[in-house]
């Protein structure tokens, strides 16, 4: 009966937490609904026998996850962006193909339900209500499931080093460029890479006309001391 | 108080994930934000495990806990395709300087 009645709380609030993180105009609100959504599922856990998976869906999901997210957000949402109006035969179509896809899975799912639901068995429900699933799950992650549990490591290692390399500022070498062959540190896909090119020049430029200022023997020597080469090697190292 | 209000089965957690998966794939069809997009494939996931969970303590039969350990290794890959999408978001917002999932066309002949 309790059961039931948490249940229902969590379904309320997942629900509309859910439908917040998707419908919500501002991306911030949506992923602070989506903590709730992470929490409620948290809870479903909670009263399915599984807190090991609570907890950690507390900490992956609900914490480190949207950290993450709202890290993204923070990086990539500086710019509004513009509202695009859907007409209203393409919304009641969306609708349609939704309600569809969930009848169907419903359906689906609903039908390999048996018509008696055995229950785990009694003594597992005493083991997993004494002691907690950590232990049960522990000693099945390390014997039975014990190469899935590697490979799931070599999986998170090989993700963790290709978001760093995917990530990561990228040195290209610049070609078809007045400055030459020199390295610059500016990613050749961004478009601030003109900007950088054109502040360099602007640098080379200006450091010129100063020496000149400084030095009149150079224009009364007719040679200059620094030839354009030596000043864009002199600004490609301090753009490094 | 009607029965099916008072007794919570397999069959509420099984209606509760296809919901919360529906409003995900909602999610993910509808979004411009292609961070929103990420969000939206998370909750999908999470909607996944709810089932994973429910079916493991109403169905097994046996002393098992094979549910929960296939949902921990969802919680696994999920973890890892979210860590790989956000950085490639980041790659992308450094290519083009937009978060809009329309303008992403570099792949578009």
């Amino acid at each position: 009966m309790l059961d039931s009645a948490i249940f229902w709380v969590f379904a309320v609030i997942s629900i509309t937490a859910a439908l917040g993180a998707v419908l919500n105009r501002s991306i911030i609100y949506a992923a602070l609904c989506l903590i709730a959504v992470f929490m409620s599922i948290a809870g479903f856990y909670m009263l399915n026998n599984a807190d090991f998976l609570a907890i950690a869906q507390i900490i992956i999901y609900a914490v480190g996850l949207t950290i993450i997210m709202l890290f993204a957000i923070m990086f990539t949402g500086d710019k509004p962006m513009e509202i695009h109006k859907v007409s209203r035969t393409a919304r009641l179509a969306g609708g349609i193909i939704i309600a569809y896809v969930f009848a169907l899975l419903l359906r689906g799912m609903v039908a390999c339900e048996p018509a008696s639901s055995p229950r785990i068995s009694l003594e597992m429900v005493k083991r997993l209500t004494d002691e907690g699933s950590t232990t049960m799950l522990g000693e099945l992650l390390f014997s039975r499931y014990a190469l899935p549990f590697e490979l799931a490591s070599i999986l998170l290692l090989v993700a963790m080093i290709g978001a760093i390399v995917i990530a990561k500022k990228r040195f290209v070498e610049s070609e078809s460029d007045l400055l030459g062959d020199m390295r610059l540190s500016v990613d050749m896909d961004s478009a601030p890479a003109e900007d950088a090119i054109a502040a360099l020049r602007a640098e080379r430029l200006g450091g010129q006309s100063q020496e000149r200022r400084l030095s009149p023997q150079t224009e009364i020597g007719g040679l200059p001391e620094t030839s354009p080469e030596t000043a864009v090697d002199k600004a490609g190292a301090s753009a490094e | 108080m009607p029965d099916f209000i008072a007794h919570v089965g397999l069959t509420h957690y099984v209606v509760l994930a296809t919901l919360l998966f529906v409003i995900g794939l909602a999610g993910v069809l509808t979004s411009r934000n292609v961070v929103r997009v990420l969000m939206a494939v998370e909750l999908m996931m999470s909607a996944v495990n709810i089932n994973l969970v429910a079916f493991n303590n109403y169905l097994h039969t046996g002393d098992g806990l094979l549910g929960q350990v296939f949902a921990i290794f969802v919680l696994t890959v999920s973890a890892a395709e979210a860590s790989v999408g956000l950085a490639i978001v980041i790659a992308l917002y450094r290519a083009r300087a937009t978060a809009d999932m329309e303008d992403y066309n570099l792949l578009k002949w």
